[in-house]
């Protein structure tokens, strides 16, 4: 399955209902999350997507051009960086303690946390574990990586 | 048992048994008013349940802005005409309200943790004697000053009109994760051999502060505001101070309650100062509290028992605390970019008056 991809992200929507109760037992999330990524070779190749977390799952996945306009908050980040987040969480069964999302985004590189405003930033924050949890999704997957 | 009876109840207690004994029942409260007969109140998410934002959209249960009554009678109730007044001084909605507490209220009740149960502690290993020292000290710490966001909404929930039921119960979820930070610190000082450290002079006396606050808004904007937006960046640095699952663990489930505290907070103040009847006022007298509170910030961090320990743990040891000075200074900028971001948005703009400094001094 070729990261990054609707059909990529429709498979961790997938991953985490199989994993429901785990999910519940993080609580509800509401936020709408941008994923951004960036091509390593020049703007031409950015792709954005944007992950509506409704309940106690992602509920919609979209590819859109501006995620920032309807996410309350946006990771963002080169190919190269999510390539070796995403294979770290497939060696181990999970981010291991220096690639989870908070720690990626923490200083700001290599991925970054753009929201319009500190408390759509806030969300970020509030529902971490949920967002985690989604991504370690990815260690089920089989990813081929564009470009 | 008669003669006893006669002594406990007055004379309509006795008529209602006598009436009760002789199969007579008043059922009056079957033919009362009901202002809310007829709601039903649904789920708009079955699979999350029925929600207070549920039921306030099924009966428009939108607070007043000052309610007439001072008791415990719930909205949209029938109240006696001699119910007694609770003595509440907190009866204007703006001066408790935040746009977003009920949602934050379901959202706290729904992402409670277990402190016991999920941290994963057998992961746990032994530290080298800094590392593990450092970690201690930082526990310590934590297991100090998060309690007041426990102390501080009980000190003030009692003063609050119950007609804004939303914010008290919003506190006491806060109160719940304070009590829970205590514990979560407190068991990893003990748990690996460290044991509880220093606690500071400089901590206690702006813990005070708070705890004595002469308003709700002010201590509110001292604790959600400024001191737990503090807590909440070392609470995402913890992502570098963590040596292990169970540490990370600890300290992202930490973060997810605490930007709940603040995300409350600066939508208070941004509440009180849009709804405040002498809005020029109230907006000096703030400036005036943050000028004051922001003088306490780089105490706080140029205290080598709360530096160095972060920075030993963020840099990987002793050894490389010029590293981890580094990411120190990493929270220093974010620290104080957030906290000036969540005043703007409150409407509070501290950016032309702060004195914190933008770089930080080491």
């Amino acid at each position: 399955m070729k990261f990054p991809s609707v059909e990529w992200f429709e498979a961790l929507e997938k991953q985490a209902e199989q994993n429901a109760a785990t999910f519940r037992r993080l609580g509800f999330c509401d936020a709408i999350v941008g994923v951004k990524v960036l091509g390593d070779n020049g703007a031409s190749e950015n792709r954005g997507f944007v992950l509506t977390f409704d309940g106690y799952s992602c509920k919609s996945v979209e590819e859109v051009a501006d995620p920032e306009n309807v996410a309350d908050f946006v990771l963002e980040a080169k190919l190269s960086a999510w390539k070796e987040m995403i294979e770290n969480i497939t060696a181990n069964g999970g981010a291991d303690l220096g690639h989870t999302l908070n720690y990626l985004t923490l200083p700001g590189d290599p991925i970054k946390v753009k929201a319009k405003d500190q408390l759509k930033d806030d969300v970020f924050s509030r529902f971490n574990s949920t967002f985690q949890e989604f991504f370690d999704g990815a260690q089920h997957l089989q990813t081929e990586f564009s470009g | 048992m008669t003669t006893t009876g006669a002594t406990i109840f007055n004379f309509e207690q006795q008529q209602y048994i006598e009436n009760v004994n002789r199969g007579s029942y008043d059922l009056q409260w079957l033919k009362d008013e009901r202002p809310t007969f007829g709601v039903h109140a649904k789920p708009k998410n079955p699979e999350r349940g029925l929600t207070l934002q549920d039921i306030n959209l099924a009966y428009a249960g939108e607070p007043e802005d000052a309610p007439e009554l001072r008791t415990m009678a719930p909205r949209g109730a029938v109240v006696d005409p001699d119910v007694p007044d609770m003595g509440y001084e907190y009866n204007e909605k703006y001066l408790v309200w935040a746009d977003n507490v009920v949602p934050l209220y379901e959202e706290a009740t729904a992402r409670q943790w277990s402190a016991t149960r999920d941290i994963p502690w057998d992961q746990l290993k032994k530290l080298p004697e800094d590392l593990e020292r450092a970690q201690c000290q930082i526990a310590t710490l934590l297991t100090e000053v998060e309690m007041i966001a426990s102390d501080f909404p009980a000190k003030w929930l009692w003063q609050m009109n119950q007609h804004f039921h939303e914010v008290k119960m919003f506190l006491c979820t806060q109160a719940m994760d304070e009590a829970r930070h205590l514990e979560v610190f407190r068991k990893r000082a003990l748990a690996n051999g460290g044991g509880l450290m220093r606690c500071l002079t400089g901590t206690e006396v702006f813990l005070r502060t708070i705890l004595h606050a002469p308003t709700y808004i002010q201590g509110s904007f001292l604790m959600h505001v400024l001191g737990e937006g503090l807590v909440l960046d070392i609470f995402r640095g913890g992502e570098f101070l963590a040596q292990n699952k169970a540490e990370k663990e600890i300290y992202r489930l930490c973060m997810q309650d605490e930007a709940r505290h603040v995300s409350y907070g600066t939508m208070h103040l941004k509440y009180f100062l849009e709804h405040n009847p002498d809005r020029e006022k109230a907006l000096a007298e703030m400036h005036t509290l943050a000028d004051l509170a922001e003088m306490g910030i780089p105490g706080f961090l140029t205290n080598p028992f709360i530096v160095e320990p972060l920075a030993v743990l963020m840099g990987g040891g002793v050894k490389h605390i010029d590293r981890g000075m580094d990411a120190v200074r990493l929270v220093w900028g974010r620290m104080r970019e957030e906290y000036l971001s969540r005043c703007e948005l409150a409407g509070l703009d501290r950016r032309s008056r702060t004195r914190i400094p933008a770089d930080p001094p080491y």
